[in-house]
């Protein structure tokens, strides 16, 4: 990656190479997002999952809170919402 | 040479913000090495990303080109330790600890609760890098073409990355 960096840092404004790279990161962009999906579908069993995790895209990209920020409040409300207790009387326990 | 405290700090931040991947640190990379720092800009921030795809090893490998550009070799080196050094750390005394915790009733209310955070995490630094690499029709195609080939088939995701660079290409010859 070191040699691939120096090298895009020399050529990186060719206009051939910004064009490639247009590609590349836009298929990127999907690559994510499949894995997203994917990994959405194993590991969010109930669809409450998808307020937590809206909750953290808006807070992030449309608040614009810092990652940090999201991941802490996000994450207690969540941890607090699966608490023991609801999981007991829920049976929502995970498939660990 | 004199920005290396500052590569230190910003980079064993985003390591302690990577729950579910390094990805979950892009929108910080951005805001910290493009909006505050100005090692670099959005766009080269996008196409290191990109190249990253391309090379092999994880994809948050890129950084070392950051460092690199910012504090040259040294930059380099230490931006590797401080980003992997401290989650390195981490995932290790968690993972002992998680072992240990084993009848720990809160120990299942963590995991599902951080596993759509962590999911989230990884869709917004998505959306960062959607916003600086998905801006006209052709991109807009590539992207939903790579989701839709790789939801529907087991594809190796080298080849969509070496697809779309050739579109990229050919749009380039013919304009």
């Amino acid at each position: 990656m070191y040699v691939v960096g120096m090298t895009y840092h020399q050529h990186g404004e060719r206009a051939l190479v910004a064009a490639m790279l247009k590609g590349v990161a836009a298929a990127a962009v999907g690559l994510i997002l499949a894995t997203a999906v994917q990994l959405g579908k194993r590991s969010l069993p109930h669809g409450y999952d998808l307020i937590f995790t809206g909750a953290t895209v808006i807070g992030v990209n449309r608040l614009h809170f810092s990652v940090l920020t999201v991941l802490i409040c996000v994450g207690l409300v969540a941890i607090l919402w699966y608490s023991p207790g609801r999981l007991r009387k829920e049976g929502l326990a995970n498939h660990e | 040479m004199n920005e290396v405290p500052a590569l230190i700090r910003v980079f064993a931040y985003l390591s302690l913000l990577t729950i579910g991947g390094g990805m979950a640190a892009f929108p910080e990379l951005k805001i910290l090495s493009v909006d505050v720092h100005h090692w670099l800009t959005y766009q080269q921030l996008v196409h290191l990303y990109s190249v990253g795809q391309m090379a092999p090893g994880p994809n948050m490998m890129m950084i070392v080109s950051i460092g690199e550009w910012v504090g040259g070799i040294i930059g380099a080196l230490v931006v590797v330790a401080a980003f992997f050094g401290p989650t390195a750390l981490l995932a290790l005394c968690a993972g002992r600890l998680w072992k240990r915790l084993e009848a720990w009733p809160w120990r299942a209310s963590i995991q599902q609760g951080l596993a759509p955070v962590s999911i989230g995490l990884l869709l917004a630094g998505c959306f960062t890098l959607a916003k600086g690499a998905v801006h006209d029709l052709t991109t807009a195609t590539i992207s939903v073409s790579a989701l839709l080939v790789l939801l529907r088939y087991k594809v190796n995701p080298a080849l969509l990355i070496m697809a779309g660079a050739i579109i990229g290409a050919i749009e380039f010859y013919q304009a």
